[in-house]
């Protein structure tokens, strides 16, 4: 059973086994996205939870032309936009913040040029985290969607509303990006990224 | 030399590219050492990406009531504690273990026992006050009975007494002649 041939069982006869079937098949890669969107993993598992509520009620609203990937895509980055700006207006500190603000060891703080010897798995997985949270949220769900979940550029125009050529721009604005934040933590496993950065053309290029 | 555009670098990296263009642009970053530069930086920050991921979230597999669930949770943190417990614990000497485990029940039995009589003390204390109150209950109301039966007696004596002498009365009556009838 194909997704569509689901989401059309439960358009028309609200069938639960074709619901469960979407979200088993589903459920993980939601999460995932979420969890990389808030960088938060324990929220990510309610807002994917909503985003499979919402595809639910609004099953009537899907036209069996449209790909049920690309819809549930766009209902949970939207999700996740609605959770950022929620956080923003309350003011809360996101697990980035406590991070950066609890005086982290020096191997992990913040700091360009800082040499990182020997870096724990899960210290690389913290410092790339907090870098991809600081990408701009324009950014952010371009390269969630594209090096995480592996999308076409033409999907991922689609699950945002952006053109083609839009999607591929923010993806290498978006690893210029990260390219300055993590090129001197992993100065020591990938010595060529801080050359680039040196490099005229490349700086024209990573803007 | 004409660079392809970043946008053309993208598709290239992620193999979005049909086979030819694929191979025009690998034979320019073949040939071009800046292009090379940034397409190398990029990948490292690619690469440097694959160190976050995410896993998906613990879920039971099958529909198990929420007790059994807890139950099986527990048994597991148990085991997990005792195999982590059993494997970071020291060498342990089992005569020396036996010893001390001896030594500590003795104590613990001990401790029983004694509080053990002193409860067995508190009760025979309580019951032997409680049969003290229900004899002195008893005496109490032996000596009232008695009381009693000793007031009935002396007023049965009394009233045989006073009856005895009636009968004496009467029998030594002797009607005077001015009181007989008249034929």
């Amino acid at each position: 059973m194909t997704d569509e041939q689901a989401m059309w069982r439960v358009q028309t006869q609200d069938d639960p086994e074709a619901f469960t079937h979407l979200v088993h098949r589903w459920r993980d890669a939601i999460h995932r996205l979420c969890a990389r969107m808030t960088g938060d993993e324990h929220r990510a598992e309610d807002l994917a939870q909503e985003a499979f509520t919402r595809l639910y009620a609004r099953r009537k609203e899907w036209q069996p032309a449209a790909k049920i990937s690309t819809w549930l895509w766009r209902v949970a980055v939207n999700l996740c936009h609605d959770e950022l700006r929620r956080r923003g207006r309350r003011g809360e500190t996101s697990l980035e913040q406590v991070e950066e603000e609890a005086e982290l060891p020096a191997h992990l703080a913040v700091v360009e040029g800082t040499p990182d010897e020997s870096l724990a798995d899960a210290d690389r997985a913290v410092i790339v985290r907090q870098a991809l949270m600081r990408l701009p949220e324009t950014h952010r769900p371009v390269v969630i969607l594209k090096h995480y979940e592996g999308l076409k550029f033409r999907e991922i125009a689609e699950v945002l509303g952006i053109p083609e050529g839009t999607a591929k721009s923010r993806m290498f604005e978006a690893l210029g990006m990260l390219n300055r934040r993590l090129a001197p933590k992993f100065k020591d496993e990938y010595p060529g990224a801080q050359d680039a950065l040196a490099n005229p053309r490349s700086r024209r290029m990573r803007l | 030399m004409k660079h392809p555009a970043p946008e053309q670098w993208m598709d290239w990296l992620y193999q979005e590219l049909p086979p030819e263009q694929h191979h025009e642009l690998e034979a320019h970053l073949a040939m071009c050492a800046d292009c090379r530069q940034q397409v190398d930086a990029w990948r490292q920050t690619m690469g440097a990406l694959d160190e976050w991921q995410v896993p998906a979230p613990a879920r039971a597999r099958t529909r198990v009531p929420m007790l059994v669930r807890w139950a099986a949770a527990a048994v597991i943190v148990l085991g997990i504690g005792i195999g982590i417990g059993r494997l970071t614990a020291p060498p342990v000497d089992p005569t020396a273990l036996r010893a001390e485990w001896q030594a500590d029940l003795r104590g613990q039995i001990a401790a029983l026992q004694a509080a053990n009589e002193r409860a067995r003390e508190h009760d025979r204390a309580a019951f032997a006050a409680a049969l003290d109150a229900l004899d002195e209950q008893q005496t109490t109301a032996w000596s009232r009975l008695r009381e009693d039966l000793e007031t009935v007696a002396l007023a049965a004596e009394n009233r045989l007494y006073q009856t005895e002498r009636q009968l004496v009365q009467l029998v030594s009556f002797t009607p005077s002649t001015t009181d007989q009838p008249t034929p």
